[in-house]
């Protein structure tokens, strides 16, 4: 593995009782790259980023995250990780403040309070601070999932469909942040059935049907409108 | 089957046999309660055979969390059904010889709540393993309430115990060494060893009937997948 | 490991302070146990009081249910139980936050309604407060120990708020039954409890440990 590979899969496969989520997937990761996975419902999109999560700990084949084992993940592997879904994470009775204060505690950053202050001007929403979050407009909880998100300057982002649900703005402060994160060194491994917008933000995409990788392509060889035909192309089989 | 799998269910044929004998013809009739006494040679294995049950499946859940192979789940699985079987029975045999002898049909004897209390424990250990959706899930969520369940034993026992020590009430059976006759001793003994060797016979043909359930699943997965994989080659 | 127990205790302190929703619900409930039982068995003082013990624990473990519950479905709603356990946070440690709430939160419903309860009953309990609390406390240490790590489990199923009571109320029956005795004791009643004590002492210590441990496999998805 070389040093700067963030994560790799190695044959990664899992059952679930009666369906097989995954079979045999290898890829890797590195150091500043931006991966989008492709795939319809139930391709095992979810499943795989829930394994390299660590959420997963029992599953056939490897995963290599940041040079260690994830099935022997630690805290320090997980301090590394962020996280994001379409769940918001966030506590609907905790102002918004107080929201990223907890997260700020939890994940033991040094200066908790002002940190989730900063993160609060960063996505716009300091003159909602002491707003509980129930009464958040969708956007402006999106804004704070994803200053959650990036709260402890993690190594390695994984994306669960991200942009469901998002406006156009929205989905521009999004792509905004992640190009951000990605200039810094940071890498991201996406899952979406968003084309247009999964294609554009990636150095590369696979696509997962079945459980099985069917496709792989750098995003600067390959056109928006190639990849769509061939995406098309694998949905119809 | 292989020829020695036929072993055990011909010792559980056999000694269930010769436990019946005793039972029935063997063991004096007792001079107080008469001959619906015998129901004790019922009552304390089924008893003794749900107390194990439960032990067992404390070791195989333990076992399950440590090596996640999902048979242990099964067996544990297996293992709390039949408890409460047994479980159900000691419940059952209970009343129908109290009724006749003490004129009640229940009373909370410290043995008997002692049942009535792992009953409500494995039932709801059932009930969980119904509720769950995922086999690893329930399997770990089963035997997170397994050990749990098991621990709470010697701390229900001593409440109840103590409870009752206020309350004294017509107590089952008397104890092990209370005087019996040497030929009562002797079909208990016989009972008891019947059915433990009953209960390792269902929990094996229940483990046993899991497993092929998982094997059956797993053939219908592959077939799946290989008409998958004909599809695309045809392509 | 202190840090993130101060962590979760104080969120899920500040929820509640701010909404009141555990300690509502599991308040009126309790009142409303009392209140039934007053009705159906129509007592004078002298029973209310032989009894007492009884009624009050009966109403705490069904209150206690009600902030149980609460407690894991407000991590369930928007995914948080799954970014707990993303956090690089001990979960053994998320377990003492979880449970220390949750005993704070059943030792003030319990301390409201008891001088309700000797309203109600025409009990006198002067003199016996201080015995009284800390019997309240050591049952709802023993109450909530098993009762966080069962809601975990009940969450993460498709029929929580059934199987909570189905599962804790059988493993809870030591630390109940202690906790009446003792409680008769203080008020009267029995006239040595000290073996219940020890039971109460000794189910705390054995479940807070158990659940502890096995609250990390109740938390997977």
């Amino acid at each position: 593995m070389t040093l700067s590979q963030v994560l790799r899969c190695d044959g990664v496969g899992k059952r679930f009782g009666k369906t097989t989520a995954l079979r045999s997937v290898s890829f890797s990761l590195d150091e500043g790259e931006f991966l989008t996975i492709f795939g319809h419902n139930g391709a095992g999109k979810s499943t795989l980023l829930n394994i390299v999560a660590t959420l997963i700990r029992s599953f056939d084949g490897d995963v290599a995250l940041f040079g260690g084992s994830a099935k022997k993940a630690d805290e320090d592997t997980r301090r590394s990780l962020g996280f994001m879904s379409h769940d918001s994470f966030l506590y609907d009775d905790l102002t918004t403040y107080e929201n990223l204060l907890f997260y700020a505690r939890l994940y033991a950053l040094s200066a908790p309070g002002d940190t989730a202050q900063a993160m609060l001007a960063r996505v716009d929403l300091v003159d909602k601070s002491d707003a509980v979050v129930r009464e958040l407009s969708r956007g402006m909880k999106q804004r704070l999932s994803l200053g959650r998100a990036f709260l402890h300057s993690p190594k390695l982002l994984l994306l669960d469909e991200p942009y469901t649900g998002l406006d156009e703005t929205a989905c521009a402060n999004l792509n905004a942040m992640l190009s951000e994160f990605t200039d810094a060194g940071g890498s991201v491994l996406m899952t979406t059935h968003d084309v247009d917008r999964g294609y554009r933000v990636a150095d590369r995409v696979l696509v997962l049907d079945r459980g099985r990788i069917v496709f792989e392509a750098e995003t600067s060889q390959m056109g928006l409108d190639e990849f769509r035909g061939h995406y098309r192309d694998i949905l119809a089989g | 089957m292989k020829s020695r799998d036929y072993i055990l269910p011909a010792l559980v044929f056999v000694g269930m046999l010769v436990a019946l004998y005793m039972i029935g013809f063997y063991a004096p009739v007792e001079r107080e309660q008469g001959i619906v006494q015998k129901i004790f040679y019922f009552h304390v294995p089924c008893a003794w055979v749900s107390f194990m049950a439960f032990l067992v499946v404390f070791v195989f859940s333990i076992r399950y969390l440590i090596s996640r192979d999902k048979r242990w789940d099964n067996r544990a699985a297996a293992a709390a059904e039949v408890g409460v079987l047994f479980c159900t029975l000691v419940l059952i045999t209970g009343p129908i010889w109290a009724k006749p002898v003490w004129g009640i049909w229940w009373t909370w004897d410290a043995r008997l709540t002692l049942t009535l209390v792992l009953w409500l424990i494995y039932v709801a250990y059932l009930l969980l393993r119904h509720y769950v959706t995922g086999d690893e899930k329930r399997a770990t969520l089963s035997a997170i309430l397994g050990i749990v369940g098991f621990i709470d034993v010697p701390l229900v026992y001593f409440a109840i115990r103590w409870w009752r020590t206020q309350h004294p009430q017509p107590v089952f059976g008397g104890g092990a060494g209370s005087g019996m006759d040497p030929r009562m001793a002797a079909t208990l003994w016989v009972s008891l060893a019947a059915f433990t060797l009953m209960f390792a016979y269902f929990v094996r043909v229940r483990s046993r009937q899991l497993a092929l359930e998982d094997e059956i699943e797993q053939a219908h997965q592959l077939a799946d997948e290989a008409s998958v994989s004909m599809r695309g080659d045809l392509r | 490991m202190l840090r993130t127990i101060v962590t979760i205790l104080w969120k899920d302190l500040r929820i509640e302070l701010r909404t009141r929703d555990a300690l509502s619900a599991s308040f009126v409930f309790c009142v409303l146990v009392l209140v039934i039982f007053n009705f159906t068995l129509d007592l004078n003082a002298e029973e209310a009081r032989r009894l007492g013990g009884g009624f009050l624990w009966v109403s705490f473990a069904f209150g206690g249910i009600l902030s149980l519950n609460r407690s894991f479905a407000l991590e369930k709603a928007d995914g948080c139980s799954k970014s707990l356990m993303l956090a690089p946070a001990d979960r053994g440690a998320i377990y003492l936050g979880k449970f220390l709430a949750n005993v704070i939160f059943m030792l003030v419903t319990q301390v409201l309604i008891l001088p309700l309860f000797a309203i109600f009953f025409n009990v006198p309990i002067l003199p016996a407060i201080p015995l009284l609390v800390l019997i309240f406390l050591l049952g709802s240490i023993g109450f909530s120990s098993v009762g966080t790590l069962f809601s975990a489990m009940a969450a993460n199923t498709r029929m929580r708020e059934l199987l909570l009571p189905l599962l804790l109320l059988p493993v809870s029956i030591p630390v109940l039954l202690a906790a009446v005795k003792t409680t008769q004791y203080a008020l009267g009643v029995n006239e040595d409890a000290s073996d219940w004590f020890k039971l109460l002492i000794v189910y705390d210590v054995v479940f807070v440990t158990a659940s502890y441990l096995g609250f990390e496999y109740a938390m997977e998805e």
